[in-house]
């Protein structure tokens, strides 16, 4: 299969902060429905997508991105028309200062740090200038209760590099839809999830994961690598394949799981890697406890700078988790002892 | 049955937190002597049930987690070095100077690196290990432990020594929550051949020492009327507040918290004392700490009460109980079961 960038750049540049994930899902629902046999949402907004298995035995698969993005909301707004936020999921404000944001309606600004803010980067000492200058202005195109997200990108750095926001977790949603779309046997019923609120606690899968109620879940997200500058020391580098997930702070995977997709990928001879994230927690946590429990665990694709501007991955990691996951879908689970 | 012998084999299996299906096979073999059936309930659980032979009779659900802290594998330096993480809440201070088994395709026995204790300066020798710097020596190279099966995430653990101090006192690692599995066990035992209106499942469950997974599903598929969670507390030794822990040989602990059912846990009190059965009420009001902080979120909220097994070092290699405590636990547990869903023959 070759695989370009396309339809990841497109759902990166779509604004989609935690809570306001409606036109990625919008999107995605476009791209998705040809191959699948039906779509819904539920009532938090999570859009489900259905395809139906060939295995008499067919097992319920889960998989799940999720679609939004960190971001800011406005607060209050100032005499002086400059916009005070909280941030929605874990804003990193050192990467945060002096970026352009853009609102869910296209108006853009930049966030600043207040002057002499010293090593204090919290979200009150940054302000959002979106050029007003006056409260009375500024209403005009932004009221309290509105969503900004730093604005997205994608380029291309040297060989298989590529920078941008946000790969997390536009990535995955991609992963998802290239799967649908390359896939030619699928022996499980497979549910293909795309989340909401993932960066606020994980709130989407929890309910999703409980109407499906799974058998097997998988996870889609982007996980840290040992390969950074100064990085915390991590077995997971950029470029050596899809990260199948071990544990991250929220949950401990099936080892069953783990082993079964690790083998499929030196059968298929995809490249991947064993992955263990100290920090940072993912969808995995809420699939593998819904009701009775599922065999869960996650294809990450190794990612460096989480939550800055600059996200940076290998595309090589990106194609390995699309192939590794089509290889799954067409595996009977209901077939696998554990 | 010998209770310290149960104690040290179900303790003597590998179950870290998370990994616990490694230990399953085992697990059955030891306990099926005592169940009609035990199957897995959960994620990576173990439902040993004992059935009264009445028709939808309601179920009592005894939770002891199945699962030990331990280490996990986050890399194989170039140089054969393992590099750790924990799972659950390991004791840093123990990690040095211990010995460890990888549990790998075989057991590797392994040990920590560390600077000579005579070439560290003053705060050196004062400070914990941190994870990040803690490197275990399995005298193999990296080539040789990827023969043998270790990978990021293969586990390590206590090196499994199981000692008596006295008659009563039993020492060893892992008793954090073997000795809730052995409690449970006594209490089927002791209600055996007496006819009983409910049936009772013991769940040996995963995760308590991680991240919770297993009692929250095991518990959803077996849909209990009624769940007594059984953990270890912590028993006094000079160093620790008396008000904060309980007496090692006084009997269980009874948990009075927000996590509790008020009506069931009065009632377990007041059978104690009708039994003469030793036990020490505590209060812990918001949390238990134990895995009864999910039974208010469990399906509509299932009546819980929380009975502990007083516990000495915990988290450590030498954890200590009574046996006596042990007994009196399985003891109370049974004298409950027994007045709530004895059958009682008519007069």
């Amino acid at each position: 299969m070759k695989i370009d960038m396309k339809i990841l750049k497109e759902l990166m540049l779509i604004h989609g902060v935690s809570g306001r994930e409606r036109a990625v899902a919008k999107r995605i629902e476009e791209m998705i429905t040809p191959y699948v046999d039906w779509v819904k949402y539920d009532a938090m907004g999570n859009l489900i997508c259905f395809k139906k298995g060939s295995s008499p035995d067919a097992k319920k698969l889960m998989l799940a991105g999720h679609m939004d993005e960190i971001g800011f909301l406005v607060t209050s707004i100032d005499d002086k028309g400059y916009i005070h936020s909280s941030p929605i999921g874990g804003i990193h404000y050192v990467s945060a200062a002096y970026s352009n944001v853009r609102f869910e309606d296209g108006t853009v600004g930049v966030i600043v740090p207040e002057a002499n803010f010293g090593n204090n980067f919290g979200a009150d000492k940054f302000v959002i200038d979106i050029g007003a200058t006056s409260k009375k202005e500024t209403e005009k195109k932004v009221k309290v209760g509105d969503f900004a997200a730093p604005v997205s990108h994608l380029q291309h750095l040297t060989g298989s590099f590529w920078s941008g926001r946000p790969f997390d977790d536009r990535i995955g949603c991609a992963i998802m839809v290239h799967s649908a779309m390359e896939l030619k046997d699928c022996k499980n019923d497979t549910y293909f999830v795309f989340t909401v609120q993932e960066e606020v606690g994980c709130r989407g899968s929890k309910t999703s994961a409980y109407a499906i109620m799974p058998d097997y879940s998988l996870a889609f997200d982007v996980t840290g690598s040992g390969d950074g500058p100064k990085a915390r020391p991590m077995a997971v580098s950029l470029g050596r394949g899809a990260a199948v997930k071990v544990k991250d702070s929220s949950v401990i995977c099936d080892q069953g799981f783990v082993s079964l997709l690790m083998d499929l990928a030196k059968e298929r001879k995809i490249a991947a890697q064993l992955e263990i994230l100290e920090g940072g927690g993912t969808d995995t946590c809420s699939m593998q406890t819904a009701g009775a429990g599922s065999r869960a665990t996650a294809i990450s694709v190794p990612t460096r700078y989480i939550h800055s501007n600059n996200e940076t991955i290998s595309k090589k990691d990106y194609d390995a988790s699309i192939a590794l996951t089509v290889a799954l879908l067409e595996t009977d689970l209901s077939k696998v002892e554990f | 049955m010998d209770a310290k012998k149960l104690l040290e084999a179900l303790g003597s299996v590998t179950t870290v937190s998370g990994f616990e299906e490694r230990g399953h096979g085992q697990v059955k073999e030891i306990l099926a002597p005592y169940f009609d059936e035990i199957a897995p309930a959960g994620v990576a659980g173990l439902a040993c049930i004992s059935r009264c032979g009445k028709e939808n009779a309601p179920l009592v659900l005894i939770d002891g987690h199945l699962d030990e802290i331990g280490l996990i594998v986050t890399d194989i330096k170039d140089d054969g070095l393992l590099t750790v993480g924990s799972l659950g809440g390991i004791d840093r201070r123990t990690l040095t100077g211990e010995r460890f088994i990888v549990h790998a395709n075989e057991p590797l026995f392994a040990v920590t690196v560390k600077k000579p204790y005579c070439m560290m300066n003053g705060n050196e020798q004062r400070k914990t290990p941190s994870m990040e710097d803690l490197r275990l020596f399995t005298g193999k190279t990296k080539e040789e432990l990827t023969a043998l099966g270790v990978k990021v995430g293969t586990t390590i653990g206590y090196e499994k020594n199981y000692f008596s101090l006295s008659d009563d006192l039993f020492f060893g690692p892992s008793l954090d929550n073997a000795a809730a599995a052995v409690a449970g066990t006594l209490a089927v035992e002791m209600l055996k051949g007496k006819e009983l209106g409910c049936d009772i499942a013991l769940l040996l469950s995963s995760q308590e020492e991680s991240f919770g997974a297993g009692f929250k599903t095991g518990a959803f598929s077996l849909d209990p009327d009624e769940i007594f969670v059984v953990d270890v507390d912590l028993g006094n030794t000079p160093e620790t507040d008396k008000n904060k822990t309980v007496t090692v040989g006084e009997g269980p602990s009874v948990a009075l918290s927000v996590q509790t059912d008020k009506a069931m846990t009065r009632s377990v009190i007041d059978i104690a004392k009708a039994k003469e059965i030793p036990c020490q009420p505590v209060l812990n009001v918001k949390s238990t700490g134990t895995n009864a902080s999910a039974v208010p979120f469990l399906m509509g909220g299932i009546p819980c009460a929380v009975v502990s097994i007083p516990l000495k070092y915990m988290h450590t290699p030498a954890e200590g109980i009574s046996m006596k405590d042990l007994e009196n636990t399985g003891k109370l547990l049974a004298a409950y079961i027994e007045e709530r869903y004895g059958v009682k023959e008519a007069e």
